[in-house]
C-alpha cells in the first residue's frame, strides 16, 4: 500500500513538474510581450499628445501652379519628415516636396523648426480657394484655406 | 500470503496506471491552456500595436463622397505594427450599416503594393452609394481599433 501511494504520488508530481515547465516560459513570454506592447502604446500616446503643428503661411503661385506652405513644429516632439502627408482639397498628394528650412535633406523635423511644403495644385475654378491639410506621423494635423 | 502479495501487486499497478492517467491528462490540459494563452496574448499584442487615424479632410467633403459611389476614406497607420492591405482585415460601417468585404477596395495612397507599414496611408474605397443630403459617419475598425469620420454631404 505504501509503495502504491508513493509511486502514484511520484508520477503525478512528475506530471505536474512537466506541465509547469511547459506553461511557465510561455506565460512569462506572453506577459512580457503584452507589457512591451503596452509600453510602446504609452510612448505613442505621449508622442501624439506632445505633437502639434501650425501652418504659418500658405500661398498659391499661379505662375507655376504651386501651393507652398511653411509649417512649424509647435509641439515638443521630433517628427519624421517622411511620414508627413499632404492633402490638397482632400486628395492625397504623393508628389509633394517637404524639406526642413535651414536643414535641407534632414529626415527629422525638430520642435521649433519650420517645414517647407510645396505641391503642384490647380484651383477647380478660377479664384476658388484651395484647402491644404498636413498630417504628421502620429496623426496630428492642421489645415488651412489658401486663396488663389 | 501469496494471495496478499498478488493483491498488493494488482493495487500497486492499478495505482500507477491511475496516476499516469491523471498526470497525462494534467500535462495535456495544461499544454492546451498554454497554447490558448499564447494565442490570446498574440491577439492582444496585435491589438495594442495597431492604431489608425482617418485623415480624410472633412473640410472638403466632395473628396470623400461626390454624390456617387464610392465613398473614399484615407486611413493612416499610426501604430507600430505592419498591417495588410486586405479588405478582410477591415470592418467598415456607413451610418451604422455594415459594408461587406466585397464592397471594399484598399490601395496604398502613395502607390505601390505590399503591406501597410507604420506612417503609411491607404485609400479605402467603399462601394456604397445613395447617401442622402445631410450628416454621415463612416466607421473603420482594424484589429479592434475604431476610428470615426463624420462628414456632411
Amino acid at each position: 500500500m505504501g509503495f502504491s501511494v508513493s509511486g502514484a504520488t511520484a508520477i503525478v508530481f512528475l506530471g505536474a513538474v512537466i506541465a509547469f515547465g511547459s506553461a511557465y516560459p510561455a506565460i512569462v513570454d506572453s506577459t512580457e510581450a503584452i507589457s512591451q506592447a503596452q509600453g510602446q502604446q504609452s510612448d505613442r500616446m505621449l508622442e501624439q499628445q506632445n505633437s502639434e503643428i501650425t501652418v504659418e503661411t500658405a500661398d498659391y503661385y499661379a505662375g507655376n501652379d504651386t501651393l507652398a506652405a511653411n509649417v512649424s513644429n509647435s509641439g515638443t516632439t521630433a517628427l519624421a519628415v517622411g511620414e508627413v502627408d499632404v492633402l490638397v482639397n482632400g486628395t492625397y498628394r504623393d508628389g509633394a516636396t517637404v524639406d526642413v528650412v535651414g536643414n535641407s535633406g534632414s529626415e527629422v523635423w525638430l520642435p521649433g523648426e519650420v517645414l517647407r511644403v510645396e505641391v503642384s495644385a490647380t484651383p477647380g475654378t478660377a479664384g476658388a480657394e484651395l484647402r491644404l491639410k498636413l498630417v504628421t506621423g502620429p496623426g496630428v494635423a492642421d489645415a488651412t484655406g489658401v486663396a488663389t | 500470503m501469496a494471495s496478499a502479495s498478488v493483491s498488493s501487486l494488482i493495487i500497486f499497478i492499478a495505482s500507477l496506471v491511475v496516476a499516469a492517467s491523471v498526470a497525462g491528462t494534467l500535462v495535456t490540459q495544461v499544454g492546451d491552456i498554454t497554447h490558448s494563452v499564447t494565442d490570446s496574448s498574440e491577439d492582444v499584442e496585435k491589438n495594442i500595436n495597431t492604431d489608425i487615424a482617418i485623415i480624410s479632410d472633412a473640410g472638403r467633403p466632395d473628396s470623400i463622397y461626390d454624390g456617387n459611389a464610392p465613398i473614399t476614406v484615407l486611413v493612416k497607420n499610426t501604430g507600430s505594427g505592419t498591417l495588410a492591405t486586405d479588405p478582410g482585415q477591415l470592418d467598415v460601417l456607413v451610418n451604422g450599416s455594415y459594408v461587406g468585404e466585397s464592397d471594399l477596395t484598399v490601395t496604398k495612397a502613395g502607390g505601390g503594393g505590399g503591406s501597410w507599414g507604420p506612417g503609411e496611408v491607404v485609400k479605402v474605397a467603399i462601394d456604397y452609394g445613395g447617401l442622402a443630403t445631410g450628416d454621415h459617419r463612416v466607421t473603420v475598425i482594424v484589429n479592434g481599433n475604431e476610428e470615426v469620420l463624420r462628414f456632411r454631404h
